[in-house]
């Protein structure tokens, strides 16, 4: 499993392959290993299978995979895209034109100013006469495309921080592609129609943490809704944005996750990852059981499909598991969003109490109700909206469990079709 | 006539008053001046002052750290470390200030460190010319020489 912590590191390294930096620790290369006792929170190493490096355009890019047994176990491949370097005229070109223009390509800033003189658009919407290259995101396309062409099997995910994240969470997008990412804008507006489906389809997909205070990883609204907007009780101070918006203000537990303080600020930011969770679980499973279906012809067609099977079960037994868990978490949430409601409301009776002491119950409540304070709208309506999210949870998880029951009986049926050959796999008749 | 002469001497008193005005609010002006630059330029002594030992307290949890968890390439102790390039800001959002250091008196043994600024946490080593090796149980160094980047006068 690659934690969250390890996507922090990842995102924060690829700052470090711009080729022309000299102060930086290293650079890292291709077929480099990076080692957890040398990067304090990896969880493991892992391997560089490819770095980037485009001079023409600004963007870093790098993929990895963890090492198993001394190997690349290339079954799960992490892109990480760099952000913005400030030294680099570039990035900042590129966060001015494609951030906030919207625009793919980079148009060198010289030619900017004769805008005005031209007239022929070609079919990007560009003056014929403007020369321009090929934008981050667009290189970075391509570099997902030769990863994904190298290791057809893979399952990639990408992350940055900044503008690496804009860039990962553009990539995700529009190639279905689970992102977890810090501070990034929001590239809403430069998605297909296609991503933008997709988007809707799959919630639990991306993560993009955010900083309540960070101004500048905030722009673009959250068309994608990959946002988990964090109240990191930093202080509100402007002079501070930058520092809001700093990859290193991320904390991690002992397993690598992002903590996210348990306060009333932080609710709706731990709803909304529980949520997610839940729904990449769903996700998960709905992959497996596609797999299963399109593996059709039987267990007698391909022995790797019976082992397939065998580790299927347990891939569904685990999902089940983290799935459940998925669920309670929340309830829990919500539970105790409920709790609270009613809470804050006997609290506000209780203090209103403490000033009006001369004033009956009766008064009391038609003073709070003159304010437009009620216990309807203080405890009643949240509580109604908090028991319509907990039926939701519940009804996803009858559908999961169904998922699951209908996913086992499809493994049982396949091996029921053909016991003799799984009983030769079995007592290693076939295999080796 | 009288009257006139009385006006002029008058009219001269005014623009002599007005001259030494201007002149007060020029010295004044000039006094501000100087006294917020003098301020400021004590202000920015001290800040480097604390600078330079936030830096110096760094690097020396930096040298302990490595000595204590690290093997030199022909698998001897480490026992110097000298910081022999200034301490950078990264010129991005990480908020990584990074620091670099040779060891046991080879110049050509580099190695770069990543510390989380705010935090002052330590949390990356690297090199681009060596492999870093670890040792099987970490051990602290007893006489570790540290020469820092300020005071190394190799540097």
């Amino acid at each position: 499993m690659i934690t969250n912590e390890d996507y922090k590191i990842f995102s924060d390294i690829s700052y470090w392959i711009e080729s022309n930096r000299n102060h930086v620790p290293f650079i890292p290369n291709q077929d480099d290993v990076l080692h957890s006792k040398d990067l304090k929170g990896l969880s493991k190493n892992y391997k560089v299978l490819k770095t980037e490096d485009n001079t023409t355009n600004g963007m870093q890019a790098m993929a990895v995979a963890p090492v198993k047994n001394g190997k690349a176990d290339t079954s799960e491949i992490v892109i990480a895209y760099a952000g913005t370097n400030f030294d680099d005229e570039l990035d900042l070109m590129t966060d001015a034109q494609t951030v906030v223009l919207g625009n793919k390509v980079l148009i060198p800033e010289s030619q900017q100013l004769d805008l005005t003189k031209h007239n022929q658009l070609d079919e990007l919407g560009i003056p014929k006469s403007i020369e321009y290259v090929d934008g981050q995101v667009m290189t970075a396309q391509m570099f997902f495309e030769e990863i994904k062409t190298n290791y057809p099997k893979a399952t990639i995910t990408t992350t940055g921080h900044s503008l690496g994240e804009y860039i990962a969470l553009y990539i995700s997008a529009e190639n279905g592609l689970k992102n977890v990412g810090f501070n990034g804008p929001d590239p809403y507006n430069i998605l297909s129609p296609k991503a933008k489906e997709w988007i809707k389809e799959n919630p639990g997909m991306l993560y993009n943490y955010r900083n309540e205070e960070d101004k500048i990883g905030n722009y673009g609204g959250n068309g994608t809704r990959a946002e988990i907007l964090v109240n990191m009780d930093m202080g509100g101070h402007i002079k501070d944005t930058l520092e809001f918006h700093g990859l290193g203000t991320w904390e991690f537990d002992e397993e690598g996750k992002l903590v996210i303080k348990d306060t009333l600020e932080n609710r709706e930011a731990r709803q909304t990852r529980a949520e997610k969770k839940m729904y990449l679980k769903m996700n998960e499973l709905s992959i497996l059981s596609k797999r299963l279906k399109a593996s059709g012809g039987g267990l007698s067609s391909n022995e790797e499909i019976f082992l397939d099977n065998t580790q299927a079960l347990l891939a569904v037994d685990y999902i089940s598991k983290s799935m459940k868990i998925g669920i309670e978490t929340v309830v829990n949430i919500y539970l105790d969003a409920i709790a609270e409601a009613e809470e804050t409301w006997k609290e506000g009776i209780r203090l209103a109490q403490s000033i009006g002491t001369e004033l009956s119950y009766d008064e009391i409540l038609n003073a709070l109700q003159a304010g437009g304070v009620t216990k309807h709208s203080v405890v009643f309506e949240p509580a109604a909206y908090y028991r319509e999210k907990i039926s939701e949870a519940l009804e996803i998880g009858g559908n999961f469990d169904h998922l699951v029951f209908e996913i086992k009986e499809s493994i049982r049926e396949l091996e029921e079709t053909d016991r003799e050959l799984a009983n030769q796999i079995e007592q290693g008749s076939i295999i080796g | 006539m009288a009257e006139e002469g009385t006006k002029l001497s008058y009219k001269r008193e005014r623009i002599s008053d007005m001259r030494k005005k201007r002149l007060y609010v020029i010295i004044g002006f000039l006094l501000v001046v100087t006294i917020i630059g003098v301020g400021g330029k004590m202000y920015m002594d001290k800040q480097n002052r604390n600078d330079i030992n936030i830096d110096k307290k760094v690097e020396q949890k930096i040298a302990k750290e490595f000595a204590t968890n690290y093997i030199a390439p022909n698998d001897k102790e480490i026992s110097e470390i000298a910081f022999y390039k200034e301490p950078v800001d990264q010129k991005d959002f990480s908020g990584n200030r990074n620091y670099f250091f040779y060891f046991n008196g080879n110049k050509q043994w580099t190695v770069g460190v990543s510390v989380e600024k705010e935090t002052g946490e330590i949390w990356a080593f690297g090199s681009d010319v060596i492999q870093l090796s670890h040792k099987e149980k970490p051990k602290e160094v007893k006489n570790l020489t540290i020469k820092h980047w300020r005071d190394n006068s190799d540097n």
